[in-house]
């Protein structure tokens, strides 16, 4: 059975279960994106770029094949098939498609997806981006303990020609750790994926759900001393440099995109001031509320 | 417009900025990039200014004189960072230098 | 294809010491920054690196599926590059849950495997850790040992299945690839020797010189006060130091008869085999 939802803007209808995603309010316009189940025919054309888990045709056409979970088939910015393998829980699925799946159809549309959080800030978004393990989710929710609404957790998909943060779903991954340090409750979570230690944590309440403009960009580093450093701010050559190393599904989406077209996007978002925060790996989760008030303390020294 | 790595560059030497050379304004500094190798280059204001020069083919003895005219600074001084930086755009890609006849 | 040459050793068996020897080699004698190595800072369980050479995100897959996929991030990193590669490693040398090697033979130049008296590993990895030294023994006898378990929220590294310190052992040393044995004893006792030895079996042709300058420049009070200034990235937030003592037989000091009994008991036959037991 069909529902309709909201993704990045766009009318979803999705025959899988995406409970996650806020339920499609909007007006009554025709669907943007269909996820469907469904066989995967073999294409005859062989693909143009390989990678063990992902293939890409001339058309951008994309597969990604995860053994034992399934295969997902993404078409045009709009269309996904979802062969899930036998017996597979619509669970597992999710995290690719709203991770791979998401990131690729972003590319085929013009967007640019980074590995970045993002919060509301008054009347702006602000976007923490750094690799996995650097602390972005996590600081996103101490952000939002002040009362700074989340757009996004993991993929921010930005419109360029905004540029604008465009809002994702009411859900975060965070650590039982994290979940203590910030009084939440880990009743009833299941992890993202068997064996995981990261749960997936509906926000209930906070979701920031309309597209900002971005005021600032907090790249987070991972250093052995510490707890944590002020923001320094990057210069245009290595802002750009940076938010190109943070795009999501990068590989894949530098060969769907032209090269130009990916620069110019990037140079758009890099008109925003882009800062390198240091923080100790490891630090204690006790720091942890100090450092969202100094994140919070040098966003709104801009116009938010 | 001929691609010519080698060739000295000198006052009636004839330049560019080269066509895979793509670039992005970033406050008054500008952030380039070669679509040829993929690499990333920093422009501070004044290397900027003498970029925007480029856009169109002129003679590195044109390019300077407008420039002492500009900053008055003397023509020695401007012929040796200018010659630096089109010799940086060059090794990176960025500048195309055509064999004057 | 230039293969990859793997460091490998259980933890605290001089691993980082022969990398940084290789990264001052390697860079002619010039002074490294212990949070910025050049040459020598390719880990096997590097999480980031994994997610860009296969450009899929390791924390949306399960323990399986990141070992499954790991021998294909390596064979693309063969494929691609101009040189060998250096890899350390604390992995077991074993099977991925799909049945083949983790670390596949076709792409694999060497090993060089560091080995260590578990008695002086035990006391090592307790600092290391802030765990006791009790609880250490019995870690080192589990053949499910994992090193780096993402139990404190998403470490930069990807699971490493170290089995039992004898297990570690036994799997390298039957691994069907070109291995050199160097013991950290050997090392500390005659270090021009012995990283002399890894040097040549890396291929890297240097002067007696250049081996003595760079056995020097990475003596062990030199790493300590590095780390004093600048910190060090591998240094886990519980441990005081990453270089602490930098000694052999410190166990006599620091284990109880017991506990070195224990030891004893859990892995003295590859003790025997590598005479640590008169």
């Amino acid at each position: 059975m069909a529902a309709d939802y909201h993704l990045c803007g766009w009318r979803v209808r999705s025959d899988i279960d995406l409970s996650e995603l806020l339920p499609w309010q909007g007006d009554d316009r025709s669907v943007d994106v269909e996820i469907r189940a469904a066989s995967i025919l073999k294409t005859t054309e062989d693909p143009v770029f390989v990678l063990p888990h992902s293939n890409l045709w001339a058309n951008n056409d994309f597969e990604l094949n995860m053994p034992g979970v399934g295969r997902f088939r993404v078409e045009a910015g709009c269309r996904v098939l979802v062969e899930p393998a036998a017996d597979r829980l619509e669970n597992e699925l999710k995290a690719f498609l709203l991770g791979s799946v998401l990131g690729v159809l972003c590319h085929q549309r013009g967007l640019l997806p980074l590995h970045a959080s993002a919060v509301r800030i008054r009347e702006s978004a602000v976007l923490i981006a750094g690799t996995t393990g650097a602390g972005k989710s996590t600081l996103a929710a101490a952000l939002g303990l002040r009362g700074h609404g989340l757009l996004t957790d993991d993929v921010a998909a930005i419109d360029p020609s905004g540029p604008l943060v465009l809002p994702a779903y009411p859900q975060r991954k965070l650590t039982p750790d994290v979940l203590d340090a910030l009084a939440l409750p880990h009743d009833g979570l299941v992890t993202h994926r068997p064996g995981q230690v990261k749960y997936r944590v509906p926000l209930s309440d906070g979701f920031a759900a309309a597209p900002l403009a971005p005021a600032a960009i907090y790249i987070l580093k991972q250093t052995p001393l510490g707890p944590f450093g002020e923001p320094v701010r990057l210069p245009p050559v290595n802002a750009m440099a940076v938010l190109n190393r943070m795009i999501y599904r990068r590989q894949v989406g530098t060969r769907i995109q032209p090269k130009a077209a990916l620069f110019q996007s990037i140079g758009r978002l890099a008109q925003i001031p882009v800062y390198q925060v240091n923080r100790r790996k490891g630090a204690p989760l006790d720091t942890l509320d100090r450092f969202a008030a100094m994140i919070e303390a040098h966003a709104l020294q801009h116009e938010c | 417009m001929k691609l010519n790595n080698s060739s000295h560059l000198a006052p009636a030497t004839i330049i560019c900025r080269s066509t895979s050379a793509l670039y992005s304004s970033i406050g008054d500094e500008t952030v380039l990039m070669s679509l040829e190798r993929g690499n990333y280059y920093g422009l501070d204001a004044i290397a900027t200014d003498i970029w925007l020069r480029l856009e169109e083919p002129v003679s590195i003895g044109d390019l300077c004189a407008r420039l002492v005219e500009e900053y008055e600074a003397d023509l020695p001084t401007i012929q040796q960072d200018v010659l630096n930086l089109l010799e940086q755009l060059r090794t990176e890609g960025f500048l195309d230098v055509q064999d004057h006849a | 294809m230039h293969g990859i040459y793997w460091l490998a050793s259980y933890p605290k068996s001089g691993n980082t010491w022969l990398r940084l020897f290789l990264e001052n080699l390697l860079d002619n004698g010039n002074s490294f920054d212990l949070n910025n190595l050049r040459f020598t800072a390719h880990n096997a369980a590097e999480r980031q690196r994994f997610d860009r050479i296969l450009d899929i995100c390791s924390s949306d897959l399960t323990d399986d599926e990141i070992a499954n996929a790991r021998p294909r991030q390596f064979e693309l990193e063969a494929a691609a590059a101009t040189t060998p590669l250096l890899y350390k490693t604390h992995d077991a040398w074993r099977l991925t849950p799909a049945g083949e090697p983790l670390f596949p033979p076709a792409v694999t130049r060497g090993v060089v495997y560091l080995v260590r008296d578990p008695r002086d590993v035990a006391i090592s990895m307790a600092h290391h850790m802030g765990q006791s030294v009790d609880q250490i023994i019995v870690r080192m006898a589990n053949p499910q040992a994992v090193m780096e378990r993402a139990s404190i929220r998403m470490p930069g590294q990807l699971p490493q299945l170290l089995t039992t310190w004898s297990g570690h052992a036994a799997s390298w040393l039957s691994a069907p690839v070109p291995l050199l044995l160097l013991k950290y004893e050997e090392m500390l006792a005659d270090p021009i020797i012995s990283f002399g030895k890894a040097a040549g079996f890396l291929g890297y042709k240097r002067t007696p010189e250049q081996i003595r300058a760079a056995v020097e420049a990475v003596r062990f009070e030199r790493l300590q006060e590095m780390e004093e200034t600048t910190g060090f990235g591998e240094k886990p937030p519980q441990a005081e130091r990453f270089f602490r003592r930098g000694i052999t037989g410190g166990w006599r000091d620091s284990l109880t008869p017991e506990q070195a009994g224990r030891i004893t008991a859990d892995h003295g036959e590859m003790m025997r085999l590598f005479g640590y037991l008169a």
